[in-house]
């Protein structure tokens, strides 16, 4: 719990609060607008291609947050307060802030994609809960660990535009039907599957080298 | 006099665009109180954020307390330091209650009963309605600097490393923070050693032992205060005794009726002659007669003010 209260600490109220409250009911929003004008088959069908650019999401849940904290580097306004750098504990602080960030990401945004889902199939439409649902969740976290990775070397216009274009992607895959859609779905697997697989292992190294980035971040300035 | 270092460094670079820090060497006594004093920009901060581990990426070798390279070889030498800087120091949203749980959690021996203590005796305004909830972007500078007093004094240390504490008190403030500094020093039967930056160098001349003069990154003077004093002399002589004087002074200031200036003691047989006044120097005039020797700014020509 300690790690937790470290984690509570740091960001404003405001950036939590738009990060795991606003920002999934937006995402939740864009599938039920996907659902009720495509149809609950074709709701499926856009999850599952949401699943082939797992990075435009997690860039976009990843920028949103920093947008509403303090841009592009930990160490440019010292969000954590000079006084952590002059304890001996400060890495396991600042990764603990890390974890419990990735974690509630991992918990919330797959259930931002689930719910509109089963509200759907409660309401008679069974088909609307697809296994990929749940995928496509953990998929996006995964790639929000990405670009958690990738992002910490842009600068802030080009965030602020990324995070532009991850929303309207997000807009307009909900609501315009592509071919791609309707794609044969081997293919949609195999796309599906290299996702993950690649967004996993740049997760799996993003996290294994938070410590270095944050130390080459508050240090080699 | 001799004396064991607390801190002690060699070669410590570290190169900005306009700006470099360059020091041989560095001791800074334990047991005593250190005063770092420097103009603006001189080099103070960067100085104490390198002891203090803030900044990593200077160059050299920094010895803690006789026995630790360098300020993460152990966890000890960040337990053992007590630190107050400005800036975001503590994050503006938190509340006096969070920064003690969070002190709590970054080092070993915080103790919430000492603060509450601290906190009383330094008439720290940081509750709300009668809770510790009040924010730190809520408190005032001087509330600010009582508030990180507080905290690294509940800690147990054996050094304080102060950056500015000074400027945002009060002068009844000042004084008390002058106390505080003595009573920490006292009640460590000189294990315990303080190293503070300040400008105000008359405030705190009474808590000082040892001075370190920065200026344009490096340290131009240092020594006891007492040894300081009895290097330099204050000389005040007349207006038209100025020019011979300005060659032999280490420092003068000129006005229409006369001079006074900064004189090395050993030199002072060469102002024979003259029609001048000898006096005991102050921390004050060393340290401003010093500066003017090594600053940069333009003191006496230019433009017409």
């Amino acid at each position: 719990m300690k790690g937790f209260k470290s984690f509570l600490s740091v960001y404003p109220t405001s950036y939590k609060i738009f990060l795991y409250i606003v920002y999934p009911l937006v995402i939740m929003a864009a599938m039920f607008i996907s659902i009720i004008l495509n149809g609950a088959e074709a709701g499926k069908q856009i999850t599952t291609v949401l699943m082939i650019m797992p990075g435009a999401l997690g860039i976009s849940v990843f920028m949103s947050g920093e947008l509403f904290s303090n841009g592009n580097s930990f160490a440019k306004k010292y969000p954590f307060g000079t006084l952590i750098l002059t304890s001996p504990k400060w890495e396991e602080y600042v990764t603990d802030y890390i974890i419990w960030d990735v974690l509630l990401k991992i918990l919330v945004i797959p259930v931002a994609y689930i719910l509109p889902h089963l509200i759907m199939m409660f309401a008679g439409a069974p088909g609307a809960l697809p296994l990929n649902a749940a995928g496509a969740g953990i998929v996006v976290s995964a790639g929000s660990i990405l670009g958690m990775f990738v992002l910490r070397k842009i600068t802030y216009p080009v965030l602020v535009s990324l995070w532009m274009i991850g929303v309207i992607y997000i807009v307009v895959i909900g609501i315009v039907p592509f071919g791609v859609v309707f794609a044969p779905v081997q293919l949609k697997i195999l796309s599906a599957s290299i996702s993950v697989i690649i967004a996993a292992v740049f997760g799996i190294l993003s996290v294994g080298s938070m410590r270095k980035h944050i130390r080459r971040d508050f240090y080699e300035k | 006099m001799d004396f064991e270092d607390v801190i002690s460094g060699k070669n410590i670079t570290k190169g900005y665009a306009a700006f470099k820090l360059s020091l041989p060497e560095l001791h800074v006594p334990k047991g005593f109180a250190t005063a770092l004093i420097g103009e603006n920009g001189a080099g103070k901060t960067t100085l104490l954020d390198i002891l203090a581990g803030i900044r990593l990426d200077a160059k050299g070798e920094v010895t803690y307390f006789g026995k630790y390279q360098g300020v993460e070889s152990d966890p000890y030498v960040k337990n053992a330091i007590g630190y107050l800087g400005g800036g975001n120091y503590y994050l503006p949203q938190w509340t006096v209650s969070q920064v003690c749980d969070i002190t709590k959690i970054l080092f070993d021996s915080f103790d919430q009963k000492r603060f509450d203590a601290i906190a009383e005796i330094l008439a720290l305004d940081y509750k709300s309605y009668g809770r510790n909830t009040k924010k730190v972007s809520e408190l005032s500078e001087g509330n600010k600097v009582k508030l990180m007093l507080s905290a690294i004094i509940a800690r147990k240390t054996q050094m304080l490393m102060l950056d500015e504490p000074a400027s945002p008190l009060d002068p009844l403030m000042r004084d008390r923070l002058c106390d505080i500094i003595r009573e920490y020093l006292n009640n460590g039967q000189g294990e315990r050693s303080v190293f503070f930056s300040t400008h105000n160098v008359a405030d705190m001349e009474s808590v000082t032992d040892y001075v370190m003069i920065m200026e344009q990154g490096q340290i131009v003077e240092e020594g006891f205060v007492e040894d300081l004093k009895e290097k330099y002399i204050v000389i005040k002589g007349e207006a038209e005794d100025a020019k011979a004087a300005r060659n032999i002074l280490y420092s003068i200031s000129e006005g229409n009726y006369g001079f006074s200036g900064l004189c090395l003691a050993d030199r002072l047989n060469e102002l024979a002659g003259l029609k001048i006044q000898a006096e005991r120097t102050t921390l004050s005039d060393i340290c401003v007669g010093v500066m003017k020797h090594h600053s940069r700014l333009k003191l006496t020509e230019g433009i017409e003010i």
